[in-house]
């Protein structure tokens, strides 16, 4: 697990099917702690300012990627004294080396971090395979 | 103003760890504010990790 695919670390986010960006957010890498027991694997990664409709979480073959993006931030009549903090877009995406169960991942958001669990595939599924006879 | 806060890992038995990039431990920061505050009339929100004030 945790094989990393490379993603660019900032870039101008495409629009998404499911709705149109407004503006381009810069896109982060989110800080990611991953870590396997005996029968999950477990990622957590840090995405702040992301809302629970701001989550995408896509599989495809082995490849676990995961997006975020930030609610919006504007404070309408206020003047900015100083800032640090930006709206951006997380995304990262990450091979598995193990047989992951997909119907079972767990995925749930608390104070801005991702959590994910991955359960691994029993690997009792061989198949006997029947001969027949030509 | 000082805000200061503690990030505690997870407490797990018997894993492997694969990657550990995030930050544990306490943080503090100092804020120095341009005007002068009511103290009875601040607010606080913490919503998606993100601390409001």
């Amino acid at each position: 697990m945790a094989q990393e695919v490379r993603t660019v670390e900032q870039r101008t986010p495409q629009t998404t099917e499911t709705g149109q960006r407004s503006a381009p957010q810069p896109m982060f890498l989110p800080p990611a702690d991953i870590y396997e027991t005996r029968d999950n694997i477990f990622v957590l990664a840090e995405m702040p300012g992301v809302a629970l409709d701001g989550v995408d979480i896509t599989l495809e073959r082995r490849v676990l990627t995961i997006r975020g993006r930030s609610a919006s931030n504007d404070h309408a009549g206020y003047q900015r004294v100083y800032n640090e903090y930006a709206d951006v877009d997380y995304e990262r995406a990450f091979t598995t080396s193990e047989n992951i169960d997909w119907d079972r991942i767990e995925a749930t958001l608390k104070d801005g971090v991702l959590h994910l669990v991955l359960p691994k595939a029993e690997t009792a599924n061989a198949r006997k395979i029947e001969l027949k006879s030509g | 103003m000082t805000l200061e806060g503690a990030r505690r890992p997870v407490q797990q038995q018997d894993v492997n760890w694969q990657r550990r990039e995030r930050a544990y431990g306490t943080f503090s920061r100092a804020v120095q504010l341009p005007f002068r505050v009511d103290p009875d009339r601040v607010q606080a929100r913490f919503n998606n990790g993100i601390l409001e004030i």
